[in-house]
Parts: structure tokens; sequence; C-alpha cells
């Protein structure tokens, strides 16, 4: 009796679905769109590039790689760009929503300063070369007060607001 | 000498040209040539605007608000149809949701975050240990003759912790000698020393690893030659929590 118990339980539950009344058209066209971002999602997650995922419900944007978390970076807002022609709106700004990033990079790149080296000529006892300093932890790093992504597939850029105009860094977890 | 010995016309214009004479004639536009030249002018003034109305004038920036936009779908007017793209829909979203599950690490990973020089251990999407670490400096050196150059950077990107040492020694590879002036060691006995490394090494790859560190000043600074160097404390929380297989990602 106890084991006929949650098959009964799951045929009530199938019939229930077949019977009951069918699902409103807005519900469906909000679950295909589920599924078209969870496909790009999951595209992103199998390339071999790292990618963001901009959540502006959450107010958080994510760092991952091929599916796993990196970094999760709070940010105070997100916009989206919409194209401009002749000062008129080309599309509406609805459309831009629920999107994700794609080929995401920072425009311009962010500039590597790198130190070189020249060893002196070899000698038995060697020669001690001064290396200039790594800067510290704290050391400021440059960068624009406002991130822009421009995504693939996209009429336009995405850029990010943190406090101060800075994107705010966190940790995930 | 500037000038041939007769008299200049009105558009007409001389400079010197290493001490020879040049004179530079500008023809008089007739009526026909300034049509053409208002044509031309027409014609750019149409390009410019074609640009704009086709490339646009920029972007206006509007606060996204994260709601999802509905998909375009031709929704059936049939209720067993209906019911048939439900379901249709619901599976393909467990299977799209079930695939992403899959491809993010489970169990224990360690994540490396190269700009604010920081090891976590992860588990999960948990963090059970947060560490200040030392990544590749980034510096470039050459060898004395310019024929040979090493960069010195961490690589970016999924790694597996393959082998796991205790007590570790370092095989010095060229540019160690290289950097300190010396010749190549001949013997090659002379490469090896001990105590460099800390007490433990977790190797990733190509050379690359994760171990201690002489140098515990200078943790938290871009300053190893690609390896991730960590204090003794986190190394043995690293050394105890990260298997032989641990998935490490670098970024």
């Amino acid at each position: 009796m106890s084991t006929l118990l949650p098959t009964l339980a799951l045929l009530a539950a199938g019939l229930g679905a077949s019977t009951g009344p069918a699902p409103q058209p807005a519900e469906l066209r909000h679950l295909a769109a589920q599924n078209d971002l969870l496909a790009k999602e999951l595209a992103l997650a199998k390339g071999k590039e790292f990618y963001l995922l901009a959540d502006p419900a959450g107010k958080t944007l994510k760092l991952l790689y091929r599916g796993a978390l990196l970094q999760q970076y709070k940010v105070d807002g997100i916009e989206v760009g919409v194209p401009q022609v002749a000062f008129r709106s080309r599309v509406e700004p609805g459309t831009w929503e629920g999107r994700v990033w794609e080929n995401g990079a920072l425009d311009p790149p962010r500039a590597l300063d790198r130190i070189e080296i020249q060893a002196p000529p070899p000698t038995p006892e060697g020669t001690e070369i001064p290396v200039p300093g790594a800067p510290a932890v704290s050391h400021p790093v440059r960068g624009r007060p406002l991130h822009r992504g421009p995504h693939a597939g996209a009429r336009g850029p995405a850029r990010l607001l943190g406090a101060d105009g800075r994107v705010a860094g966190g940790v995930v977890g | 000498m500037i000038g041939n010995g007769y008299p200049l016309a009105d558009d007409e214009e001389r400079s010197p040209s290493r001490g020879r004479s040049v004179t530079i004639v500008f023809p008089r536009a007739t009526g026909v040539r300034r049509g053409l030249v208002l044509a031309a002018g027409l014609i750019v003034a149409f390009g410019v605007v074609a640009a704009v109305l086709a490339a646009g004038t920029g972007y206006d920036f509007q606060e996204a608000s994260g709601t999802l936009q509905a998909a375009p779908l031709d929704v059936p007017k049939d209720p067993a149809a209906v019911r048939k793209l439900q379901a249709r829909l619901l599976a393909q979203n467990k299977q799209l949701s079930a695939s992403l599950a899959k491809l993010a690490p489970t169990g224990t990973y360690i994540v490396v975050d190269q700009t604010q020089n920081r090891l976590y251990l992860m588990n999960g999407t948990t963090i059970t240990r947060t560490a200040v670490c030392s990544a590749g400096s980034g510096m470039v050196l050459s060898d004395w003759g310019g024929k040979r150059k090493w960069v010195f950077d961490t690589p970016r990107g999924m790694f597996k912790v393959r082998t796991k040492i205790s007590d570790p020694i370092w095989r010095k590879p060229d540019w160690e000698f290289v950097s300190e002036g010396k010749p190549l060691p001949t013997n090659p006995a002379d490469r090896f020393e001990s105590g460099t490394l800390g007490k433990y090494a977790l190797y990733l790859e190509d050379g690359y690893m994760i171990h201690g560190t002489l140098y515990t000043r200078l943790l938290g600074r871009s300053v190893t030659h690609g390896c991730i160097r960590l204090g003794p404390e986190d190394l043995q929380a690293v050394w105890d929590g990260a298997p032989v297989g641990t998935p490490v990602y670098i970024f």
C-alpha cells in the first residue's frame, strides 16, 4: 500500500497537467525567453573564453569560465545603449533586457606596463641587477570610471556603473 | 633666389626649394569648374548625411530593469497543442539547466585572482579560505646576447592539480642563472636547490606550481616568475584541502 501511494500521486499529477487550464501565451513566451538565455549561457560555458553575466535585477556582474563562477562584482547599475539615428531612437529600449554579454572586452583594452630587464654579461661570480619593485596591493590600477563592453549580436554597448562611477569589486559567495 | 625674374601673376606663389626657384601656378576657376566644385561638395555633404543615418549618432543609455522580455513565439490556439508546447519548453529548460550545472565544478576548486593577488579555496560556490598570494610579475627578461627572452606571466585559464610534492626541490631554470648574470651550469646538480619553494608544491602544468616562499613580505604583490606563491599557513590549508585533480581557475 505504501509503495502504491506515490504512484497514485504521480498519476494524479500527470492527469492534472494534461487536463488543467492551458498556460497563458505570455507564460510560454517567458519560458521560451528563459530557454534562449540558458542556451546562450551554455554556449558561453562550453567555449574557451572567460565570460561575464550581467544581472541587472541582482545588480551583479559575474565572471565565469567554463561554467565556474570565479568572481562576482557588485554594481550600482547596468545600462544598455540604444542606438540613435538623428537623435531618434532606432529600437525600443525594452529589447535590450535579459541579454547575455558576448565577447565582452574592455574598451580600450587594459594597458600592461611591462618592465623589461636586460641581463648582465655572465661572470662566474654573477652580477646582481636591480629589479624595480612591484606595485603594492593598495596600488591603484588606473582604469576608466565607466566600463563599457561591446557585445556581439546586440545593437549597442552595455555599461556598468559603480559607486562614484566605478565598478565595485566583490568576492564570490 | 626666389622667382624667375618675371612678374608674378595674381594667383601665383613662389616657394624656395634647395636654392632653386619654383613657381606654383593655381589655375583660374572658370564657370564650369565652379559648377564641378559645387557638385563635388554636394556629393560629399550627401555622403556625410547618409553615413550619419546609417551608422547613427551614438547611443542613448538607459537603465536595464532586469525583467526578462518575452521571446517571439507562435502560440497555437488549441489547448492540447499549447500543453504540448509547454511540455517541450519545460523539457528543454530542464535539459539546458542540467547541461549548465554539469559544467560547473561541484566539489573543491581553486580560484586565483591575479589582479588582486588572492587565492580562493572553494567548495561549490562557497569560499572556504581566502589567501593572499603572489602571481607573475609580467616582467620581460632578455639575456646578454639578446637571443633569448622570458616573459614572467602566470597563465590564465583552467588547470588541474597534477602532482603534490612535499619538501619540493627546485630545479632552477635557465632564466634564474641569466638574471643573476651567471653562466648556465654544466653540471645538472648545480641546478637543484631545496627550501626555496616552501614546504609543499602543487604542480599544475608546464612547470607552473602553487608553492611556498621565503619572501613572505612580498605576498600580495605580483613578483613571481609565473608560479603562485602562498604563505605557510595558507599553503598548508590548500595542501590539505585540494587533492590531486582539483580544478584550478586562474584569471
